[in-house]
């Protein structure tokens, strides 16, 4: 059974009288630890996918499983715990909280999880792991681009989510940033975790073992 | 580190930098908060300021007793400044039913001196039975014989805040006091008295035999300043009151006395505290209504602000309810720091107020827990449509909003 399974799946936007359709029947199947890369131009709609995917945004049709499970089914609370447990977002804006110090925004999804453990020990295990153990008292502006992307990582994996989302997560960084975050991803791909990039640039794409096109809401290309 | 432990450290981290973010907005909903507090504390202070006042001038009056004091005339007669009432009034009232005594106070400022030290208090004339009406009681040495009342002796009695101020610690009784040019001596100290309500001190005064009075302090006199009744247990009480006032008025106008008894004393504290109640609290409460607005729109604002941040906090696993959490717990913190701050500000105008308007001073203890109570409630409920709000953002709007 596929980790993730989406079957017809539409998003359609209502704007006025108007409707937007941005999703056209979106059929996709995603095993357990792959990496795979979601790709197409601006507008095409991949990150209204991965915000599907992701439980931010609900589909105006189609079936989403995850783990066998149908997501339509979940309240807005089994989904809150949802995102909290399995799910790791990455975004292209970081969207760390400016006022917590990196230890503080790495250890936020701790707030909203019903486990226990020693997350804090944990999360400076892990920044040590993209190399900012010695940086968990900084304040986000005072790191650079790719260090708050790390930051953004560190946080997505703070309570073991099984699949990383990551939605641009190269867009504002300079190459030699966008290879360190890409081969982390590369890494925690190799450690079992199942990733999901949405990215409009090939090079960003080719660290990914699978790679789906899309195209005005439809996919072109598996 | 116990999960649990971090977690409630991390949530108070995040709810007290999350208000130092934005100093600006945070400062303007705290005074807003906080003022209405401040005339809240200040409420509750003048109200009970203005018992303490009625328990202290009702004290003074005496259980069962009826005080007639000296009007100043009409308003069309010219403001003399001499009593209205005099010894006949006296005679008058002591024959009405039910009276069991009456006396009478006669005062005059003078100066007074001990050696080379000298002040001006009050000299006190006493009648017979002047002191027994009057409530007056002995602290050291004795009052006056009867026979002292009938000739010219040259002794008073004075009171502790006098003694204390011409002999210190040293004892009084048998020094020689000046009032003007005459030297009396001391025989007896009274037992404190306190203030009026005015704050004037009843414990700086002296008190000479009446016959004394007239030879050597003040020889012409008719006219006096109060007259003071008391009542025998049987008597009725109301119809006394009225009766005197019947009899006050066949001579008088109703200006030229006004009679005091605890009950006008309660009376007049009661419509006053209703007034004061009302005004004040009217007052408060919209001021507390408009902080409780103030307070709201800026919570408004910061959800509007920190959209992106509830929608990454939404996408990392917050529940609506912890969306509500963090702004209910950012509302308190506002609230109970504005408490704070408010009690502070009302007892400072406690201390620089209350005396311009003559109730004394009373800092009220009790008030401060009204008072975090009070704030509480209206930041709670003026952050619960923010943060409802807030909790029901749409995710992918409040996260690209930022962008």
């Amino acid at each position: 059974m596929a980790l993730i399974s989406l079957k017809g799946i539409e998003r359609i936007f209502h704007q006025g009288e108007l409707e937007i359709e941005i999703l056209k029947g979106i059929d996709i199947e995603i095993e357990k630890g792959e990496f795979i890369a979601i790709m197409g131009a601006s507008g095409s709609g991949k990150s209204t996918l991965m915000y599907i995917i992701g439980c931010l945004d609900s589909p105006t049709s189609g079936s989403y499983l995850l783990d066998g499970r149908d997501v339509s089914s979940l309240d807005d609370d089994e989904l809150s715990r949802l995102r909290n447990q399995r799910l790791g977002f990455i975004f292209q804006s970081f969207y760390l909280i400016p006022y917590l110090n990196v230890l503080e925004n790495v250890l936020i999804p701790t707030l909203y999880s019903p486990e226990t453990g020693n997350f804090k020990d944990r999360a400076g295990a892990l920044l040590k792991e993209v190399d900012l153990g010695e940086r968990m008292q900084f304040l986000p502006s005072e790191l650079s681009g790719g260090q708050k992307q790390r930051v953004a990582i560190v946080r997505s994996l703070i309570n073991d989510p099984e699949i990383v989302l990551a939605d641009e997560p190269t867009g504002q960084l300079d190459s030699k940033s966008s290879r360190q975050v890409m081969e982390i991803l590369s890494r925690l791909n190799r450690q079992g975790k199942t990733i999901i990039l949405v990215t409009h640039d090939p090079e960003t794409a080719s660290f990914a073992n699978r790679r789906i096109f899309l195209q005005d809401g439809r996919i072109t290309a598996q | 580190m116990d999960a649990l432990l971090l977690n409630r450290e991390l949530f108070i981290v995040s709810v007290v930098k999350a208000l130092w973010q934005n100093p600006a907005r945070t400062l303007f909903a705290l005074s807003a908060i906080s003022l209405g507090i401040a005339s809240l504390v200040f409420i509750v202070a003048a109200i009970q300021g203005s018992n303490r006042q009625a328990q202290s001038i009702i004290q003074l009056l005496g259980p069962n007793s009826i005080f007639v004091r000296s009007g100043f005339g009409d308003k069309s007669s010219v403001r003399r400044l001499t009593y209205r009432i005099d010894l006949k009034d006296l005679e008058n009232l002591k024959h009405i039913y039910g009276i069991r005594a009456a006396s009478y106070l006669l005062l005059k400022q003078k100066r007074i001196s001990v050696e080379s030290e000298a002040r001006n208090a009050y000299a006190v004339a006493a009648a017979r039975n002047f002191l027994d009406v009057f409530d007056y009681r002995p602290y050291k040495g004795r009052f006056f014989y009867p026979r002292e009342y009938s000739s010219f002796p040259k002794i008073c009695i004075i009171g502790t805040e006098l003694a204390k101020y011409f002999f210190g610690s040293s004892n009084p009784l048998g020094r020689k006091i000046k009032v003007s040019r005459t030297t009396f001596t001391i025989v007896g100290v009274f037992a404190p008295k306190g203030k009026l309500p005015s704050g004037k001190s009843l414990d700086d005064r002296l008190i000479i035999p009446i016959k004394s009075y007239r030879k050597f302090v003040e020889p012409e006199y008719r006219r006096i300043f109060a007259i003071k009744l008391k009542l025998e247990p049987y008597a009725d009480y109301d119809h006394v009151v009225s009766m005197v006032k019947q009899v006050m008025a066949k001579r008088h106008s109703k200006d030229d006395f006004v009679v005091i008894t605890p009950e006008t004393v309660r009376k007049f504290l009661n419509i006053f505290n209703w007034t004061l109640s009302l005004y004040l609290g009217l007052a408060s409460l919209v001021a507390l209504f408009i902080s409780g607005f103030v307070m709201s729109n800026i919570f408004f604002i910061n959800v509007k602000v920190r959209a992106w941040e509830i929608g990454i906090r939404r996408a990392i696993g917050a529940t609506r309810q912890a969306i509500i959490w963090q702004f209910v717990a950012e509302a308190l913190t506002v609230s109970i720091a504005g408490a704070a701050a408010g009690s502070i500000i009302g007892f400072m105008s406690i201390k620089w107020i209350t005396p311009m308007l003559g109730i004394p001073t009373v800092y009220p203890m009790k008030s401060l827990v009204l008072a975090i109570a009070f704030s509480s409630v209206t930041g709670l409920l003026s952050v619960l449509m923010p943060a409802r709000a807030a909790s029901r953002l749409n995710m992918v709007s409040a996260l690209k909003s930022r962008l």
